[in-house]
């Protein structure tokens, strides 16, 4: 008995953990579209950019990761302000507003997608062992690991940042506003592009840390990183409600634990199944997700 | 004769199996030319090459190009897409046809032979992991790609066969999954004393990172399919020198010497897997077609009646590289491979 409890409970953790970057990563995707309604795919891009950024440091240059992580997220950060400008800015005006911003931002992601694929000259390239510390914890026969660790406690520092950003500050109140009506929001002095640069910085810094702490968790970088999560990210997002800080989290650790116990008690190669039949029952029952944010209300 | 070369200069299959390929057979066949192996036929050996940048509508039209042009023989590097897809235009325009490629071909004239064995090193190298005391071992494969599970039942059958058990536990992964805390954790709870890695390169470079990192694993043996390579140490560094994989050929064989010291007089780089196969190629090739000359007429047909004798002569086994390596009728072909392992500077070597 002792073991099987201690075998759900290891498995339990590998899935918080799991989830916890599959949350950070969904969250940047969540702030834009609560802010702009758009699906900003080019998000998986600078994501990609992020991860590699982070290689480039930790492996190539021999930076500490936590010297790396906010370099990484700057950079990161930056570079979505700059999707923001080229891919959405010039598109607001438009009448099909929402879709040509999709359709832009889809081109964003391949040109980012491919710059990342010359630039590593189509290989896939491996974080050095030591940029990460090694030691794992064990108690009652469980463990976990030095990055395990950090992922969880940063996914909960993030969130609850984030949260505390969007319900109690001044930007909050701001970003609500521009989500909830752009052209009011300007005639009432806000700063809309100042806004939306400032949520993109946010969401493509959401993006570097959780591409910084995946690859030095699992060591490998390629061009297709930032979109082998896309799916699980908007699973992601759905479970959880769209817009949702709370929802996003929740979702990542739901995801991430479905994955997690599939692996344990079905098998391994059905995690990705098991993961989009619970977004099936959530659409079901709840088809606004778990932690739906009214439409006309705040969707941050 | 004119071998038509439908080579994947550029491309997905350039770095890792076209470019060493292309220089193996290049090298093989100066030496057949320096050696004057033909001369007694009265034979010279032209090779006609196309870059078909890895793509298998190009291998096609390469291919028709060389039929027009009555080459009794083309060759493929690799890519099992392009060995299926000009197999069966082979066998209808009675041109034989040699390919890199991992995957049986379709063979109804017998025209077509695949030059790559997978599953006769991962028997040796089950049966090399019996003789090295496993006694548990955990598989983890790759589920999108059939040929990790073939790979993977061809090391059970290989312990098996030795007096080994069966895997005590078998999991599958994706090619794009990246967390394997949990995988791991379901491996750990069988406390396996050897772990197999079927699976892609980089993948697998990425489980045995993980392995290291996730504890628990100190003691535990690691082994790897004949997918491993350049990739898996670029991945995982340190963690993989010492872990044993199969590989078709590997420096440091003792029938390799003139090989391997030719190869660095020519390319100044060390020769892998796909560098001796272009060789062997060359090699296979020269003693088919004397063989044919031999007997008449140099064509398709002839080549093919002789490339499976050819294989396994005496002059193959003098000039040749490969351990045991022998072509059949069908197309199949079958070596014993070599077991290998990563040196501290992530070179691949032959291990004894």
């Amino acid at each position: 008995l002792e073991t099987t409890v201690s075998f759900f409970l290891q498995q339990t953790i590998n899935g918080l953990v799991v989830g916890s970057a599959f949350a950070l990563y969904a969250s940047g995707f969540s702030l834009v579209i609560a802010n702009l309604k758009v699906f900003h795919m080019a998000h998986a891009g600078v994501f990609t950019w992020a991860a590699i950024v982070s290689y480039e440091l930790t492996s190539k240059w021999d930076w500490p990761f936590w010297a790396a992580l906010p370099v990484v997220a700057v950079v990161a950060g930056l570079l979505n302000v700059a999707c923001y400008w080229i891919l959405l800015r010039h598109l607001e005006r438009r009448r099909d507003r929402e879709m040509a911003a999709f359709i832009s931002s889809l081109g964003g992601f391949i040109v980012l997608a491919q710059a990342a694929n010359i630039h590593l000259h189509q290989q896939a390239v491996g974080i050095r062992p030591e940029s990460f510390s090694l030691h794992v914890w064990r108690f009652a026969g469980l463990q976990i690991s030095a990055i395990q660790l950090t992922m969880l406690v940063l996914a909960v520092v993030l969130f609850g940042f984030l949260k505390w950003l969007v319900d109690r500050t001044q930007l909050g109140r701001e970003i609500k506003a521009v989500s909830f009506d752009a052209r009011t929001s300007k005639l009432l002095g806000i700063n809309v592009d100042r806004t939306n640069s400032i949520v993109f910085f946010i969401s493509g810094a959401m993006a570097g840390v959780s591409a910084a702490l995946i690859a030095v968790a699992y060591k490998v970088v390629d061009s297709d990183v930032g979109a082998t999560y896309l799916v699980l990210a908007i699973a992601v997002m759905v479970i959880g409600g769209f817009g949702s800080v709370v929802g996003v989290a929740v979702g990542g650790f739901l995801v991430g634990l479905c994955s997690s116990y599939t692996t344990a008690y079905i098998s391994s190669g059905m995690q990705e199944l098991v993961v989009f039949i619970v977004l099936l029952l959530v659409l079901v029952v709840r088809p606004s997700g778990l932690f739906a944010v009214p439409t006309a209300d705040s969707r941050a | 004769v004119t071998i038509g070369f439908m080579a994947s200069l550029t491309g997905d299959a350039a770095a890792a199996y076209g470019v060493p390929y292309s220089q193996g057979l290049k090298l093989g066949l100066q030496e057949v030319a320096s050696s004057g192996y033909l001369s007694s036929s009265k034979i010279d050996i032209k090779l006609d090459t196309t870059d078909v940048a890895s793509q298998v509508p190009n291998a096609v039209t390469a291919f028709n190009k060389f039929a027009q042009a009555g080459d009794p023989i083309t060759i493929s590097d690799s890519q099992s897409p392009i060995g299926l897809a000009v197999a069966p235009l082979a066998n209808a325009k009675k041109i034989a046809f040699l390919s890199g490629a991992g995957s049986v071909l379709p063979n109804s004239g017998g025209y077509a032979f695949h030059l790559v064995d997978l599953v006769t090193p991962m028997e040796t190298l089950g049966k090399r992991m019996v003789a090295d005391g496993v006694k548990r071992v955990a598989v983890i494969q790759d589920g999108d790609n059939p040929a990790f599970k073939t790979l993977a039942d061809a090391m059970t059958k290989g312990m098996e066969s030795a007096g080994g058990s069966a895997p005590v536990d078998t999991e599958t992964i994706s090619e794009t999954t990246t967390d394997l805390s949990s995988v791991l954790t379901n491996i750990k709870s069988k406390s396996p004393d050897a772990v197999l890695i079927s699976a892609l390169p980089q993948q697998s470079g990425n489980v045995a990172a993980q392995l290291k990192q996730s504890g628990g694993f100190d003691s535990t043996k690691l082994y790897g399919a004949i997918a491993w390579g350049d990739q898996t140490y670029e991945i995982a560094k340190k963690t993989v020198v010492g872990a044993l994989f199969t590989q078709e050929w590997a420096p440091g064989l003792q029938n390799s010497q003139a090989f391997e010291s030719a190869w660095k007089k020519a390319y100044h780089t060390e020769p892998i897997a796909y560098s001796a196969l272009g060789y062997q190629s060359a090699w296979l090739l020269a003693i088919a077609i004397k063989q044919a000359a031999a007997n008449g007429t140099v064509d398709g047909s002839t080549v093919r009646d002789n490339i499976p004798s050819a294989s396994t002569s005496a002059d193959m086994k003098a000039h040749g590289v490969m351990p045991e390596f022998a072509v059949a009728k069908d197309g199949a072909t079958t070596y014993t491979g070599t077991l290998t392992t990563f040196n501290d500077s992530g070179q691949i070597v032959a291990v004894k």
